[in-house]
């Protein structure tokens, strides 16, 4: 039982420690961008000109590559058709996706953590509905249920009161859980199997193209990896803590039928 | 009804639940998000036309299509694209002029993941392509 004390207060402090470094680390969020690479820049630069009048984008030059700030999910479409249409030869680089997943690796604690609130209220409610139930079925061996239930109404009462508090409030985790919208990367999911390691190696590869990557490629690279390792440490911290909860729950309830 | 029996019973419904929101997310990932225009009047290489499209719109196979994103009956997937076989009557400057299109069809632009297929269901992107 102390054992499973220390668990839990461990999870909380690493818990709150990696949310705070998460925070600290999503406090400036990198802008979404398109960043073209072209051997003739000129060209590439006069055949985006009508769809940037038209988009209202102003497009830099940065480190000889041209440079579109947007975060529309079709500025990366737009290029690209522009280009191919111009008969120019370039490699696009699609970040428009930037800040929506670097800010969604702060929140995913978020639904893990609805998930294992839900577990918990579902070990609460069973573990109190069999204690209930074997108490009733000794009592009423004995007693009337009218006696019964004059005996024991207040706490069953209590009970179910927080049975409906519960109820409203797994209705609304859920309600949540089904209605939250996830944000990936363009191209990173599969058209075919997600278990393809191969297509992940790819997307990593055109995402971040190994010497053709910018400085803030490489940068938006490192936020993201640091940004996931923490929601995945939160993430284990609140398993932790919740596994031990249950067993907190399940050794009380030992206790009591010892009792 | 003994233990075991009732949790099997209880890790079987949880499955269930848990493989049916990963599924809907899933799902929700998966489908294409589409930028639409309606077709105009425009004038290519100095003729008018009635209906002109960006030509990043028209895709060609066998024969000129485009999708056209109509609402459908569907609960689970209440926008749809379909294709639409077009007649390019002239294209240049970026643009196409088609026939075979009614007037406020709305036209996928572009889209976020390859469509692939007669029908596909879609969810429009709000703002109107400019």
């Amino acid at each position: 039982m102390r054992r499973r004390a220390i668990i839990c207060t461990l999870a909380a402090l690493v818990f709150a420690a990696a949310l705070t470094c998460h925070a600290l680390a999503l406090r400036e969020l990198p802008g979404g961008r398109v960043e073209v690479l072209a051997l003739d820049l000129p060209a590439a630069e006069q055949a985006l000109a009508p769809v940037a009048a038209e988009w209202g984008w102003t497009s830099g030059r940065e480190g000889g590559r041209l440079v579109i700030l947007s975060e529309s999910p079709f500025a990366a479409p737009a290029i690209r058709a522009a280009l191919v249409g111009a008969g120019i030869e370039s490699q696009v680089l699609d970040y428009a996706w930037a800040p929506a997943v670097a800010a969604q690796s702060g929140t995913l604690w978020l639904g893990w953590g609805a998930v294992w609130g839900l577990w918990l209220l579902w070990s609460l409610l069973w573990a109190q509905g069999r204690t209930e139930w074997d108490h009733a079925q000794a009592a009423l061996e004995r007693q009337y249920p009218g006696e019964y239930l004059s005996d024991a109404g207040v706490r069953l009462l209590a009970k179910a009161i927080v049975l409906a508090a519960g109820a409203v409030a797994a209705i609304l985790a859920l309600q949540w859980l089904w209605r939250t919208e996830l944000v990936l990367p363009s191209g990173l999911l599969p058209e075919g199997t997600l278990f393809d390691p191969a297509h992940y190696r790819q997307w990593g590869q055109n995402a971040f193209p190994d010497g053709l990557c910018s400085a803030y490629g490489a940068g938006l690279a490192a936020k993201l990896r640091l940004g996931h390792t923490l929601a995945a440490v939160e993430c284990a911290a609140l398993t932790a803590g919740a596994a031990a909860l249950c067993g907190i729950f399940k050794h009380q309830k030992r206790v009591e039928e010892r009792t | 009804m003994n233990r075991t029996a009732t949790k099997a019973i209880a890790v079987f419904l949880l499955l269930i639940l848990f493989f049916t929101f990963a599924s809907h997310h899933l799902d929700a990932l998966r489908t294409p998000q589409v930028l639409c225009v309606t077709p105009r009047s425009g004038v290519i290489a100095g003729e008018r036309y009635s209906a002109v499209v960006p030509s990043e719109a028209v895709h060609f196979d066998r024969d000129p299509y485009v999708y056209v994103v109509e609402d459908t009956l569907s609960y689970f997937y209440p926008v749809a694209a379909r294709r639409a076989l077009v007649r390019v009557i002239a294209s240049g400057d970026g643009l196409c002029a088609v026939d075979g299109l009614y007037w406020e069809a709305r036209v996928v632009r572009y889209a976020d993941r390859a469509l692939l297929g007669g029908t596909i269901p879609v969810r429009a992107w709000e703002e109107e392509a400019p």
